[in-house]
């Protein structure tokens, strides 16, 4: 008799597989002397830092420095570094940092102070400094900054005769007198849900008179009236006859609104300083023609920029942490600033850079940007940052979006941020999710999702079986056909949907378009009840086979005779169906249906990968909301909670409830 | 035609279409030049079709890398099912008609958890191992996970063997762990090849484990690895990189669904009607 592979060699593949250890698997030891630091940017930084790489190296023979592309939301960047660092990878030795990541990342992080003099600190600007440190250590040493401008076409203005706006009104008046929709709009910011949109808030807001979140105090000031009309700005200048910015805006990053601007299709721009070299450089349509001016305020308020930038941590887990200092250390020396920030038309970190002349040739606006740097607006410092961020960006994308008034949006911000700031003892965790709005949510979410795609793959599923069932040419080969979906990766097929329901360039709209079932191109994914409807039609798609398959296996089990004998009685095709075989099915469809609702309620990777939850958290299901809660928020008690009222005590009740119903559906 | 006959045909002409189309579109995108995939109105074929996207998503991701990972964590993982799902079948085929009962309908409520809630408990553990980036954090869960549905689809194909010959092997002096291997593996070759093409599916689909405790990209299977080509702007996400992607790592799926229908299609009938 033949061998077969048994449990034995199987014990030495994993033996094997476990002593190759997380490090060594499948890579090749550095050559002699080699060393290696990494870290992770977004993908349109990467040629800046491999230049600022290439002098580093260059001085170091052996020494080679890693980029890894990222996406381009500071936030998804975030992610990957989180989970990263929370498994203690050693892959990134330096971690490149927004401004807000201080508090969540120090845990994994080398204390600095001791390892840079300070005189090479003392040179660097101190607001900038200071969003470095958490709980008496430096983590982070900025590297470059960024402020909130208002980028204007000089060229329109001055030809209208229109001075630069100082106020929110005479932005708007400005704008609109302006502007020539579609092919030139008033003013395009970034208003896609997630960091920008806090950063392009925030600066309104002060500009109102308002705040946030006080870091000292943690008062939350989101439900003042200041709050309220901040966000009535943002709202109406895309909505209404009058509007100033395109309804896309809402899906719009920095490069998204930056290309807009610079293509010439818009009047003013909300950006940060990286924006003037672009504009400025040959080819440009608006080189020549731009200026810029400091946030525009109403009299309650103050003219600020939200305070951004950029910095480096060094890794516990790197393999060469002083390698890693030391390249830190040569960026924010001047050679290293000139090198990251010449091209960049970035603002240096390094105080003395603002009067280099090799840079102020290169990037005039210098000057300036000290001083409004020096009255920016910051992000409060604290370890709840990235969640209170979610919170925010959810509820000012939903006002947006036109789901809630900004009034309402504003304070059930402020009621989960209050919540979130002040978790309480261990009762009140256990019940958080309770007076969690943002819990709630998902589960309504979850129910939508899973209703709507159990019923209509049910009834499609029932379909597809009876016509599978009948006998044709070719009918193994439709099945198999028929099966494909089933069989393919979610996450994967998720993306492929993604790309169907493109708003641009997607083939749904294309398709609809032709049949006359739309007049004009739906943004699906970025509308909220278009994005559930189109994670709906793809989960549907997903595993409408696999209720189609049990319900055949039923239609297979059901005999011959039975039907016929009810042909012979008389009754048409319906009435057989309907009191002979539907009868006969009802347990399959049961099974089927208990599996696709258990499977469904637990959603993921579709989500995950299709919509990540937008617009505005109208997708997000409780799988995601706990999977954040964990792997984003670092909380892992809140997340264990949600997951057990949202996942596990639902699948509990419904587990019993088929214990319940069982003996009955035996019978059947 | 008579409407009776015309309406299951145009029916069944749907179902094909759109069972294939989302695959087919993708398909049709990997092999557009740059200019078709983005233009308005939509260009349907591609003219002339071109490999360029294939390369360039070799040339920026590791993708080589995810496709060797995800076959060789699919391949460990079913293997360790298989073999471990053997060995419980082969007991419960000797058990009670109510024990058995029991035991079936316990490994099926393991199927009901939903996976969000097993994963931090696993990350936790899989962190504690020192496991992360190791492509046994996905092998051993992968094979715990698809236990029970390796279990009920063995223990059906084991029933079938009659009880002499395992009594004639058990006097020639075959231990309980060389009577799985040489007896009722073999003999329910059928069952063990459909357990084995529904776990590998189910493994290589795998996103949550995958995303999770792979966080080096070299390291990562395909699912996640998809998932994280990106481009720089919404503009500028790589489209047609992307469909490539789609394309190469839904490939080897669609060719076991062909050859395999009515093996699949059987298995999880036996899994699902039973219960
Ligand atoms: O998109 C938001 C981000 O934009 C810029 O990169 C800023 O420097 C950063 O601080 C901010 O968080």
């Amino acid at each position: 008799m033949k061998r077969v592979l048994g449990p034995v060699p199987l014990v030495g593949l994993l033996v094997g597989l476990a002593s190759a250890g997380p490090v060594s698997a499948g890579e090749s030891p550095p050559p002699d002397g080699e060393r290696r630091i990494s870290f992770l940017v977004q993908a349109s930084d990467r040629d800046v830092w491999a230049r600022v790489a290439r002098e580093f190296e260059e001085a170091r023979p052996g020494v080679v420095v890693d980029l890894v592309e990222g996406p381009n939301a500071t936030d998804l960047r975030e992610n990957l570094y989180t989970a990263s660092l929370l498994s203690g990878d050693p892959s990134f030795d330096l971690v490149y940092m927004d401004v807000t990541w201080t508090p969540k990342f120090a845990q994994w992080l080398v204390p600095l102070e001791g390892e840079i003099p300070p005189a090479e600190i003392a040179a660097l600007l101190p607001q900038a400094v200071e969003a470095g440190r958490f709980d008496g250590h430096l983590y982070r040493i900025p590297v470059r900054t960024d402020v909130g401008l208002l980028f204007y076409r000089e060229d329109l203005l001055e030809a209208a005769g229109v001075a630069p706006p100082r106020t929110f009104d005479e932005l708007t008046r400005a704008a609109r007198s302006l502007q020539e929709p579609p092919g030139l709009w008033g003013f395009v910011w970034q208003g896609s849900q997630y960091e920008g949109l806090v950063c392009a808030y925030l600066e309104v807001l002060r500009g109102h008179g308002g705040f946030w979140v006080d870091p000292e105090t943690l008062e939350v000031g989101l439900d003042r009236d200041e709050a309220v009309d901040a966000l009535e700005f943002l709202r109406r200048c895309r909505s209404g006859e009058e509007a100033i910015s395109p309804p896309g805006v809402t899906a719009y990053k920095e490069d998204e609104s930056r290309r807009l601007f610079q293509d010439g299709r818009a009047v003013f721009l909300r950006n940060w300083p990286y924006v003037w070299r672009l504009s400025q450089a040959p080819g440009s349509p608006v080189a020549g023609k731009v200026g810029v001016l400091p946030m525009v305020h109403d009299p309650r308020g103050t003219s600020a920029g939200t305070l951004g930038g950029w910095g480096f941590g060094v890794s516990r887990f790197g393999r060469q942490p002083h390698l890693a200092v030391e390249f830190v250390r040569h960026v924010v020396s001047l050679p290293g600033q000139r090198a990251l920030c010449r091209e960049t038309g970035y603002a240096p970190a390094r105080v003395e850079a603002y009067g280099d002349p090799a840079l102020l040739e290169a990037n005039p606006l210098l000057p300036d940007l000290l001083a409004l740097h020096a009255r920016a607006v910051a992000r409060p410092v604290i370890p709840g940052y990235a969640m209170a961020s979610d919170v925010l960006q959810r509820h000012l994308s939903a006002a947006l979006a036109g789901l809630a008034s900004p009034r309402d949006a504003l304070w059930a911000a402020a009621r989960e941020t209050r919540l979130l700031l002040s978790p309480g003892d261990a009762g009140n965790r256990a019940l958080r999710p309770f007076r969690d709005g943002r819990f709630l949510a998902s589960l309504k979410n979850t129910a939508v999702f899973t209703g709507a795609s159990v019923a209509l793959e049910t009834l499609l599923g029932i379909g597809a079986a009876l016509l599978l069932h009948r006998a044709f040419r070719g009918r193994g080969l439709a099945r198999a056909v028929a099966l494909l979906p089933w069989a393919l990766p979610t996450a994967v097929m998720a993306l492929a949907w993604a790309w169907i329901f493109n708003d641009s360039f997607g083939v749904a709209n294309d398709l609809l378009l032709r049949l006359g079932l739309l007049d004009r191109p739906v943004a699906w994914l970025s509308s909220p009840g278009s994005a559930m409807a189109a994670l709906v039609v793809a989960d549907v798609w997903k595993t409408t086979p696999f209720v189609a398959l049990i319900v055949l296996a039923g239609l297979q089990g059901i005999p011959h005779e039975v039907v016929e004998a009810a042909r012979v009685d008389g009754l048409n095709a319906w009435q057989r169906f309907r009191r002979v075989t539907l009868p006969l099915l009802v347990p399959s469809i049961l099974a089927a249906v208990l599996f696709r609702l258990l499977q469904a309620y637990g959603a993921f990777d579709i989500v995950y990968v299709m919509t990540g939850g937008g617009p505005g958290g109208s997708t997000e299901t409780v799988s995601l909301y706990a999977f954040q809660t964990y792997f984003r928020y670092l909380d892992p008690v809140h997340g264990a909670w949600i997951a057990v009222h949202g996942l596990l005590l639902p699948a509990a009740l419904a587990v019993l409830l088929v214990r319940l119903a069982r003996p009955r559906w035996r019978r059947t | 035609m008579k409407a009776s006959r015309l309406l299951p045909g145009l029916a069944l002409a749907f179902l094909v279409a759109w069972s294939l189309g989302p695959a087919l579109w993708q398909a049709l995108t990997a092999l557009k030049p740059d200019a078709q995939i983005t233009s308005v109105p939509t260009v349907y074929v591609p003219n002339p079709p071109t490999l360029r996207s294939f390369e360039a998503l070799f040339a920026r991701k590791p993708f080589a890398a995810y496709l060797r990972n995800s076959a060789l964590v699919s391949a460990a993982a079913t293997l360790l099912a298989v073999a471990t799902g053997a060995l419980v079948a082969s007991r419960l085929v000797r058990a009670s008609e109510r024990a058995r009962e029991r035991a079936l309908v316990a490994l099926l409520g393991l199927a009901f958890v939903p996976p969000v809630l097993l994963l931090f408990p696993l990350f936790e553990a899989v962190r504690a191992l020192g496991w992360l980036n190791n492509p046994l954090a996905l092998i051993v869960p992968y094979a715990v996970l698809n236990l029970p549905l390796s279990t009920w689809i063995l223990e059906s194909g084991f029933r079938q063997v009659p009880r002499e010959v395992l009594e004639a092997a058990a006097l020639d002096g075959l231990g309980p762990v060389a009577r799985v291997a040489r007896i009722q593996l073999p003999l329910a070759a059928p069952s063990v090849a459909t357990a084995a093409i529904l776990v590998f599916i189910f493994c290589w689909n795998e996103f949550l484990l995958a995303l999770t405790f792979m966080t080096r990209d070299e390291r990562k299977t395909v699912t996640a690895g998809v998932a994280s080509v990106t481009g720089s702007s919404m503009f500028e996400v790589p489209w047609g990189q992307l469909s490539a992607a789609v394309v190469l790592s839904t490939l080897p799926l669609v060719l076991l669904v062909l050859l395999f229908e009515r093996r699949i299609a059987s298995g999880l009938t036996r899994g699902a009607v039973k219960g």
